[in-house]
């Protein structure tokens, strides 16, 4: 049988002398005995039919079909046993041994000969049929079992065989398709619509050569569905090369590209991920970069992706952090998981910047590969910190802090001193109701406060608190709202200082204050009664004493005037005495009447120019007494800060005494000046006069003490005491220097103007 | 021909008399009224109680007023006399010893014409009420009359 391809009908039942593949044996002994002892005995009972004697070696020829048919069926051993015993059938000349020729040997071997070539050659053929027989079936077992389509057709385009996925494919049976046209079973075109098969057996008759098709084609069922095939054909040659046929084999494709499909999907949807995602992710393949999304250029601060592919991923990370990446990278290249880890890049321009990295191990083209993703954290080690900062300063912030949640109204956090303050441990107040850390007594008047913080943003108020340990404190409350953009009201943060002590010290200030104020009003009321006392005393004694005193006086002097001429010379000499002492006596009230007058007056400030003061007075007294020689030394432009007519009695008083002092000098000098103090000027009056004793100078000031006989200076001593008045309502000083004979200067100051016009004021 | 006459109100008797004796010796003392407190210098003014007989007769020519007096006071005086027309523009001297300025400063915002302390020298005070006299009923030209 030939075994080239093109003459196997696979398709097509064997032929009748094969039997079921499952019963098939390769030799069959018992049948081949059988069959070969009845042929042996048909042999023999046809020679003994024609007259050969058993045991005659005539007619052996007879035999030679049993010993084949024994050798066909069961192989050499059963031929050489039907050949034994036809040898023992065509031997008898053994018994007559000495008779025996030569002839009998030649042909007793010549059919042991004859007997062993038929066995050997019969087995032989019996193998190679049984061979050829398996190889078919296995070959059509094989094409049937197999996914692929395959349908052979011969030269004139015929279909010879198809398989079962043919079958199923094409939606042809076998037994419809045998002998149809290929063009109709194998409907096919390819993606721009061409008919391929039209000359298909032609084209591959003439190329000779295995091909593939398009690649792209598309099956029509006999159903009329189109289904993706992949295809290939090749010619069938025969031993002698001739092309008898085509073979065609093709599979549906259809799950192929849809799973190429979902493959390029998948592949476009990572890459779409990749560059939407906020993230910088890295591809790490052997050790270099092999794919960065934008944010990673952005991250990198690179312009293309070239700038980062192909380096290595330590290059990216700050020099500190090479030994843990590099034990990382080892970590997830045998595939293990590594946690995810705070480190720092390097970006192209050198600068470094904080990242948090998460990274996993996967295939990639054959190789581990590592996905890299990075996540700027710059910004989030900054707030970080920050917030640190802030809760550092919260935690040690000497007032209470707390944060309530509004709707709630319990705290949602508080600081230590809060709780501190409150006599609670932190962890108790977090959660707890903020009312319940205010006494019953606050609750009727919060709603009120919650309202003016939510119009204001601020409140402020002294608010009775409980302790832990129920005993009632004070705090100042300084109440905050705060809202998001939207201005939903999220947070109250309240801050409290505990002012139990600082009330009872503020009260204590209070009740020591009213006790104050009630005894100035007292001392006040004291001290405006005398001086209304003063007051009354000192108008009294303006009016009243003066009128007896001009009584006295006047009734004197109008009795001289009227009976002079019946009064002797001592009447009118005591009369002279009364209007004296009259006179006298109005002078000291005069002069009563001006030191009183100089405390009660308001001190008003405002410059004074003591040159013309001095000049004034110089001139009434020169008037009042122009027989008299004085030098006068009045330095110009002198101004003192003052009350005016206060210091116009000061300078009064001191040039009045200069110039009656001086009376009996016959070159008096009178100098009126100022020199410079170690606190601002000095002003001077200074006399050549009589000048005083020093050892004195402690009454100089006093009231109605002198220091000279009244028929020496007549005077009433109170000059003097009126200037220090005046000074001491400047609040100044005035002291007095003298030397018997020689003169007198008084010297004084007055307080220093108040800076600016502020003195306009006083 | 108006008759022109002083009222002098003086509670002191002694002043009174210097007073009186000082215009003697100018020729005016028998042109004098004298009344000794407020009450008697309004009675007088107004011609009420003692002083209704006066009633028709001329207002004083001048009043030399003292501020010290008993029941009404002379500044008291002063402000009742300036609101009623009769005696709205008899020119008031205030005679008295006070030199306070709180006291002249009172005498002129209730319209005194003039403010004169008695001076403590005879002779001066003689001079200086001799010299009012005069002034006042000689030479100043009244508002009537």
């Amino acid at each position: 049988m030939n075994l080239s391809v093109g003459h196997v009908s696979l398709a097509v039942p064997l032929p009748f002398w094969s039997m079921a593949p499952g019963a098939r044996r390769i030799t069959r002994p018992w049948l081949a005995l059988v069959v070969g002892a009845g042929l042996l005995a048909c042999a023999e009972g046809g020679r003994l039919v024609l007259g050969v004697p058993f045991g005659s070696q005539n007619g052996s020829v007879l035999f030679v079909p049993a010993i084949i048919a024994a050798a066909f069926l069961g192989g050499t051993g059963p031929g050489l046993l039907v050949t034994f015993l036809t040898l023992a059938v065509t031997s008898d000349f053994l018994l007559d041994i000495r008779n025996a020729t030569a002839f009998h040997y030649v042909r007793a071997i010549t059919l042991l000969f004859t007997g062993l070539i038929s066995s050997v050659m019969c087995d032989a053929l019996r193998r190679a049929r049984w061979r050829s027989e398996m190889a078919a079936i296995q070959y059509s077992v094989t094409l049937n079992s197999i996914g692929d389509a395959v349908i052979a057709a011969d030269m004139q385009g015929r279909v010879t065989m198809m398989n079962a996925a043919a079958e199923q494919l094409t939606g042809w049976t076998v037994a419809e398709a045998l002998h149809q046209d290929l063009g109709d079973v194998f409907q096919v075109r390819g993606e721009d619509g061409d008919d391929i098969p039209a000359n298909l057996v032609e084209r591959i008759r003439r190329n000779g050569v295995i091909m593939g098709l398009s690649g792209h084609s598309m099956l029509r069922t006999r159903s009329g569905i189109d289904i993706p095939i992949e295809e290939s054909a090749a010619p069938i040659a025969g031993d002698d090369g001739v092309v008898e046929g085509i073979i065609l084999v093709f599979r549906d494709c259809s799950e192929r590209k849809r799973h190429d499909r979902e493959v390029h999907e998948q592949a476009e949807r990572y890459m779409r991920l990749l560059e939407v995602s906020p993230d910088a992710v890295l591809v790490n393949r052997d050790g270099r970069i092999v794919l960065v999304n934008q944010a990673a250029l952005r991250l990198f601060g690179a312009a293309a992706a070239e700038d980062l592919l192909g380096k290595s991923p330590l290059e990216l990370f700050h020099p500190d952090y090479h030994v843990f990446v590099s034990a990382r990278i080892e970590r997830l290249r045998s595939g293990l998981a590594v946690p995810r880890a705070e480190e720092k890049i390097v970006r192209l321009d050198g600068s470094v910047v904080d990242v948090d990295v998460v990274a996993s191990p996967f295939v990639d083209q054959g190789s581990m590969a590592i996905h890299v993703v990075l996540r700027d954290i710059s910004e989030h080690k900054v707030a970080e910190r920050e917030l640190r900062q802030w809760a550092d300063a919260f935690t040690h912030c000497a007032h209470g802090l707390a944060l309530s949640h509004p709707p709630t109204g319990k705290i949602v956090v508080c600081n230590p001193a809060f709780a501190r303050i409150l006599g609670y441990a932190v962890e108790e107040l977090a959660g707890a109701p903020i009312l319940s850390v205010y006494h019953p007594s606050m609750v009727e008047k919060l709603p009120g406060y919650l309202t003016h913080a939510e119009t204001n943003g601020h409140v402020c108020y002294e608010a009775d608190m409980v302790r832990k340990d129920g005993s009632v404190l004070v705090v100042q409350m300084d109440l905050v709202t705060v809202h998001d953009n939207s201005g939903k009201l999220l947070y109250r943060v309240a801050t409290i200082q505990d002012i139990t002590e600082r009330k009872a010290a503020a009260a204590e200030i209070q009740r020591l204050q009213a006790n104050l104020e009630r005894t100035v009003e007292e001392r006040t009321a004291e001290l405006m009664a005398a001086n209304k006392e003063l007051d009354a005393f000192t108008y009294a004694v303006s009016h009243d004493l003066r009128a007896p005193l001009r009584a006295m006086s006047g009734f004197s002097q109008a009795l001289l005037e009227d009976y002079g001429a019946d009064l002797n010379g001592d009447a009118k000499t005591y009369l002279g005495h009364i209007t004296q002492a009259s006179k006298r006596m109005g002078e000291l009230v005069e002069g009563l009447l001006v030191l009183s007058r100089t405390t009660r007056y308001d001190v008003q400030r405002t410059t004074v120019d003591l040159t013309a003061i001095a000049e004034r007075v110089r001139t009434e007294l020169e008037a009042a007494e122009p027989d008299r020689h004085v030098t006068w030394d009045i330095a110009g432009g002198l101004e003192a800060h003052g009350d005016p007519r206060l210091l116009g009695v000061l300078m009064d008083n001191l040039l009045r005494n200069a110039w009656k002092y001086s009376g009996q000098k016959p070159q008096a000098l009178i100098r009126v000046g100022v020199e410079h103090g170690p606190n601002g000027p000095v002003f001077f009056v200074a006399d050549n006069g009589a000048g005083f004793d020093m050892a004195h100078a402690g009454k100089l000031f006093q009231p109605f003490q002198r220091l000279h006989r009244q028929d020496e200076f007549p005077g009433i001593g109170i000059g003097l005491a009126t200037v220090q008045r005046v000074v001491n309502r400047h609040a100044g000083t005035i002291w007095g220097e003298g030397v018997p004979g020689k003169g007198a200067t008084f010297r004084f100051t007055l307080a220093p103007p108040p800076n600016g016009p502020v003195e306009e004021f006083l | 021909m108006s008759h022109k006459s002083i009222l002098l109100v003086e509670d002191n008797p002694q002043d009174e008399a210097l007073i009186l004796r000082a215009l003697r010796k100018v020729n005016l003392a028998n042109q004098v009224d004298v009344v000794r407190d407020g009450q008697q210098a309004l009675d007088y003014l107004f011609r009420n109680g003692d002083f209704a007989h006066l009633a028709g007769t001329e207002a004083p020519t001048v009043i030399l007023l003292d501020v010290n007096l008993p029941r009404v006071s002379g500044l008291d005086v002063l402000e009742k006399l300036r609101t009623h027309d009769f005696t709205r523009l008899i020119p008031v001297v205030i005679l008295t010893s006070s030199d306070e300025e709180r006291d002249r400063l009172r005498s002129y915002s209730r319209g005194a014409n003039s403010f004169v302390r008695k001076p403590l020298d005879f002779a001066e005070f003689a001079e200086t009420v001799a010299n009012l006299g005069v002034y006042w009923l000689a030479v100043n030209k009244p508002a009537h009359g």
